[in-house]
């Protein structure tokens, strides 16, 4: 037995195809983690909340791939 | 003409030596008829005769030693005959057997240069190791279905020898190789596929043309009992490396990852890491690299007490055109280290 992974991508349904089983939908394809078209300071505070479902995802037990998606729009406030 | 002469290699079963006891046995030659070739030469009618069987016991030639030692018998056999064909089997889903057949195939072939069959159970482990490249024709599951899984290989055998096209998989009565070619077809690709959704949404049956890979699915690790006192390691397949790509890693169809050091940093720079990618546009990860490895927000989540540590190295390939075995390897060997180094969980990023 291995150990638990969140894979953070833009592109969740292939993630979800290919049986990824903790799939984090992440900023774009080109940047997972973050959003090139937000101000630096807040492409953190987003950056910040991928990692805190990322870490959700890894904080629970799932039966097969799930997507686990970060609230509200993508960016916002820490 | 000439008939066309076929090499048939079978195990110790077929040749009437014996089981399982005697499995053990080296390579040898019958110069009479038994097992299939009979069967072969029957449905070749005048066509093409079994010159020589190639025998050999399936414990034997599975010892990866042996099975070099017995090449150059295997190539010399080859060159005496100059068959047109190489047939081996059919194994049906006898595992050893199966593996046999395909790794000859797979060497006259490869090595020798004579077209190659052999015939097998879809689920046979063989199948999956060398169907790439090998003509593996779909066989019943026992050998009680000798008598219906003959006439495929034979035909298909015969086919080879007479330097005939080769038709696609469904026709044919060959396992799929995922090899794909152009062909001309009298309508155009839209009017094709329209065709196929009709039918679909229709529930009639269609043929897809460009069948999906299946995947083997992967149980769910457990969940990490406690992040606060976990450590964490980062991972991506965005091609993230230092500046100048100091291990080589290859843009696409890569096989191997760098792991680079962490420590003491609390950023990964611009223009000391960058990322060589050879499959998407790599300007946003270039320039701010946290987009692949946040290691700046873990270094937050470090300090604000909510995960143990981040893990000093961070682990980077290429996801493109990175085969499923490369990519089986890679896992494997990330996670080797990460379980040495009671790293509890990874976090990876894909673009």
């Amino acid at each position: 037995m291995g150990i638990p992974n969140a894979l953070i991508t833009g592109f969740t349904s292939i993630a979800y195809n290919v049986g990824a089983n903790r799939i984090i939908f992440g900023g774009n394809f080109t940047s997972p983690a973050g959003d090139p078209d937000l101000p630096l300071d807040r492409e953190k505070a987003y950056r910040y909340k991928i990692l805190t479902k990322a870490l959700e995802a890894l904080s629970q037990d799932v039966s097969g791939p799930t997507i686990f998606t970060v609230d509200e729009s993508k960016e916002g406030d820490k | 003409m000439a008939k066309l002469k076929a090499v048939h290699y079978i195990n110790q079963f077929y040749a009437g030596i014996g089981g399982e006891t005697m499995a053990d046995i080296g390579l040898s030659v019958l110069e009479e008829k038994k097992g299939p070739a009979i069967g072969l030469e029957k449905l070749w009618r005048d066509e093409m005769t079994v010159e020589k069987i190639i025998v050999c016991g399936d414990n034997f030639i599975n010892d990866d030693n042996n099975f070099q030692s017995v090449l150059p018998e295997i190539k010399k056999i080859i060159e005496e005959v100059n068959p047109d064909v190489f047939v081996a089997g059919p194994a049906f889903n006898a595992g050893r057997y199966g593996v046999a057949c395909a790794k000859v195939c797979d060497f006259v072939r490869r090595e020798l240069g004579v077209p190659s069959v052999t015939g097998m159970w879809h689920e046979n482990p063989a199948v999956d190791m060398y169907i790439r490249d090998n003509y593996i024709v779909s066989t019943r599951e026992t050998a009680a279905g000798m008598s219906k899984s003959l006439p495929a290989v034979a035909a298909l055998a015969l086919k080879l020898a007479k330097r005939e096209p080769i038709g696609p998989a469904r026709i044919e009565g060959y396992l799929p190789t995922g090899h794909r070619y152009n062909e001309y077809h009298e309508k155009i690709a839209a009017l094709r596929a329209t065709e196929m959704l009709l039918a679909k949404l229709n529930n009639k049956p269609y043929v897809t043309e460009v069948p999906l890979r299946g995947f083997e699915a992967v149980p769910p690790a457990p969940k990490v009992d406690d992040l606060k006192t976990a450590t964490i390691a980062l991972v991506t397949t965005g091609g993230l490396v230092p500046v100048g790509n100091p291990d080589k890693i290859r843009q696409a169809f890569a096989t191997d990852f760098g792991r680079y050091d962490m420590t003491g940093l609390d950023a990964l720079k611009k223009g000391v890491y960058e990322s060589i990618h050879g499959g998407y546009d790599t300007t946003y990860a270039s320039n701010d690299p946290h987009r692949l490895i946040p290691l700046d927000q873990m270094r937050v989540l470090e300090k604000e007490g909510k995960i143990g540590g981040t893990y000093k190295y961070f682990f980077a390939t290429c996801g493109v055109g990175t085969n499923i075995e490369s990519s089986k390897d890679m896992g494997r060997r990330m996670v080797e280290e990460l379980m040495s180094e009671e790293v509890k969980a990874a976090i990876l990023t894909s673009t």
